[in-house]
């Protein structure tokens, strides 16, 4: 098995994908000229050449918008927004267009959430937009074996697919801030973030979420880059004996509502982190379908089900000020539950 | 530019009528209760019929909203389709979702689809399908901005596609010279580096060489261009609007001398290709097509669906 890192792994799906299927086609901003901003697009020009790869103008609007009409002539289009809240200043086409009027459409779009050193702009979690669509599938991958394995049947899939990455799980696999620097001497580094990945093909299907690590003290439901926050978080607690089990969803949408009951039903509590706002957050879809699927379950609960996110508040390029979940955050939470 | 011949000359005319008549038709049974007829054309015809009969049935079109009801001269389509439309059996906001005829829907905010049809260009690009792709929009939404990402995107990948503004000298109740500050507004396309011109798009003859001009060029590959088709709305934004925003006298101005119907009538009789007598014979024609299409259209089911399958759900939710 080669040791890939998240952008590698993500590369070779685009890669595979295309030269299965020559309908699928990528478009974005600077996807040739700068590889993608993030590397991921590295190579793909040259072994597929302008038909199947373009550099748009900036226009956000016109990734979005084209690929309905490209799709339903005939081809797989993929549009790649540099970061995510650029996705908003093409919020018409993506949510009213696609997400309302576009099932049965193969369009995989495809955004870098920059995370909390940025701006809104480029560093917005914007699942909870998507996901109240009727017709998205929202994905939100962790690590180098599931960024492949999801994007590879992302492009296969016949719905849109939205499909968000986290620039922190492509760079440090865990960060505690110090680890965030994608540059160095204008090269992107493609450091962190390392895991083995077979050599076979794979694919990773919709809905199944991944228990990341077992523990019997409490389910830390959460997605992306999150994740790895939380790893670290029931590391250091595993130290003090309290064992805590990492559900990573992988999708939202679908949501894999079974995986997140079994576990609860082991541990009897429920903690859900994300990076996004707390208000309208995923989170509280997240529990309330719970309640809706296993009303039971969450009865039997030890301590009612939690949620960590961030504060409301826009992010503000101030990591000092804590506006989003970091593991520190989450060992206090998870402290404060199991000893209630 | 060469005449069209004279088979052309009396196929437009044949189809004016009939856009003309039918949409007073579906308008007299149904008045303004449903999109598009609450909407009408009336008086803007010319545009889409001319581009039409220059397009194949493979070709890619997006009508503007207001002129729907002509797509029944878009190869692909007949009349019975434009009917079923405004009976309002096929959902109203997305007129003709037949993706292998060429049209892949339409959207409430109006200039959206600029950017759905430059996506169907990449597509007939890469491809290599050979099918033009013909944008038709009006004044108003040829301001919003998707309109002009779609011209950039369309003009730095030289894709086969020809931009039409369908100039009706109102944007709902804002008229051109209030919310343009140029009077030729084929000058939009000149900064994309767009062949571009505009024409009288109440006279069929100019209207359909100009299109044909367009859609040969870009079929030649020699990428996208722009026409600004100058016309005028007759009738109101909506049925019942009280028109305020109206000059005096304008509406019967145009009415009298430039209603491109009595207009073309008028020049075919001068060329000699056509009687009063024909004229009497093919509105009646017209008017039984008419009838028997409507009735065909209660009886037998649709051709077409409104757009994709919108009751499927994820997730069981």
């Amino acid at each position: 098995m080669a040791v890939l890192t998240y952008i590698e792994a993500l590369n070779q799906a685009f890669k595979e994908e295309m030269r299965r299927d020559e309908r699928v086609v990528m478009w974005g901003e600077d996807l040739i000229s700068m590889n993608g901003v993030y590397g991921f697009a590295a190579g793909i020009h040259e072994e597929f050449g302008d038909d199947r790869i373009k550099d748009t103008p900036i226009c956000e609007q016109a990734i979005a918008g084209m690929a309905i009409g490209a799709a339903h002539r005939g081809l797989r289009p993929i549009g790649v927004f540099m970061n995510s809240g650029f996705t908003l200043a093409a919020f018409d086409g993506l949510f009213l267009k696609i997400g309302c009027t576009r099932p049965g459409l193969p369009i995989v779009m495809q955004a870098t959430i920059a995370g909390p050193r940025e701006d809104m702009d480029h560093g917005m979690s914007p699942e909870a937009l998507y996901a109240h669509s009727p017709y998205w599938k929202v994905v939100m991958p962790s690590t180098p074996y599931d960024v492949k394995g999801l994007m590879k049947t992302a492009i296969r899939d016949d719905w849109p697919v939205f499909f968000l990455d986290h620039s922190a799980a492509m760079f440090s696999g865990y960060s505690d801030g110090s680890l965030y620097t994608p540059y160095q001497d204008g090269q992107i580094m493609f450091g962190g973030n390392k895991q083995e990945v077979p050599d076979e093909e794979y694919l990773i299907p919709f809905g199944q979420a991944d228990v990341k690590r077992e523990g019997g003290d409490l389910t830390l439901v959460t997605f992306s880059f999150m994740v790895h926050h939380a790893l670290a978080a029931a590391n250091t607690l595993s130290k003090e004996g309290i064992h805590v089990e990492v559900v990573d969803l992988r999708t939202i949408v679908p949501l894999d509502v079974g995986t997140v009951v079994k576990s609860a039903e082991k541990t009897r509590r429920i903690l859900i982190v994300h990076e996004a706002m707390k208000r309208c957050g995923i989170a509280g879809e997240i529990a309330f379908r719970l309640q809706e699927e296993a009303p039971e379950m969450m009865a039997s609960l030890k301590t009612p089900c939690q949620r960590l996110a961030a504060k409301n508040l826009p992010l503000a390029r101030r990591p000092d000020w804590n506006l989003t979940p970091s593991a520190d955050s989450i060992v206090a939470k998870v402290k404060e539950m199991v000893e209630a | 530019m060469e005449l069209p011949s004279k088979e052309i000359l009396l196929k437009l005319y044949r189809d004016l009528i009939t856009a003309r008549r039918g949409e007073q038709r579906m308008f007299e049974m149904i008045g303004s209760k449903i999109f598009p007829t609450g909407h009408r054309g009336v008086g803007e015809e010319v545009v889409p019929i001319a581009i039409c009969n220059n397009l194949t049935k493979t070709d890619c079109f997006h009508p503007n909203f207001r002129t729907a009801f002509c797509l029944f001269t878009k190869p692909g389509f007949t009349l019975e389709d434009a009917i079923a439309m405004n009976l309002g059996k096929i959902y109203q906001n997305h007129p003709f979702f037949a993706p292998k005829y060429g049209t892949i829907g339409s959207s409430g905010t109006l200039g959206e689809p600029a950017l759905m049809y430059v996506g169907a260009a990449v597509a007939n690009s890469i491809q290599k399908t050979g099918d033009v792709t013909v944008f038709v929009q009006g004044d108003g939404a040829s301001n919003r901005a998707p309109t002009h990402e779609a011209m950039a995107v369309a003009a730095a990948w030289q894709l086969p596609i020809v931009f039409v503004i369908q100039n009706n000298q109102y944007g709902m109740g804002t008229s051109v010279s209030k919310a343009y500050n140029i009077k030729d507004l084929s000058l939009r396309g000149v900064g994309y580096g767009f062949p571009s011109e505009q024409v009288d798009g109440n006279d069929m003859i100019a209207m359909y060489q100009v299109a044909k001009k367009h859609i040969d060029n870009v079929r030649k590959g020699k990428g996208p261009s722009l026409i600004a088709a100058n016309t005028y709305r007759l009738g109101a934004h909506y049925e019942g609007d009280a028109q305020r925003y109206r000059v005096k006298g304008e509406v019967e101005e145009w009415k009298q001398t430039r209603d491109p119907l009595p207009r073309y009538q008028n020049r075919l009789m001068e060329m000699g290709i056509l009687t009063r007598a024909d004229v009497n014979r093919l509105e009646k024609e017209v008017d039984a097509e008419i009838e028997a299409a409507i009735e065909t259209v209660k009886k037998v089911p649709l051709r077409f669906g409104s757009e994709p399958n919108v009751s499927l759900a994820i997730d069981g939710l």
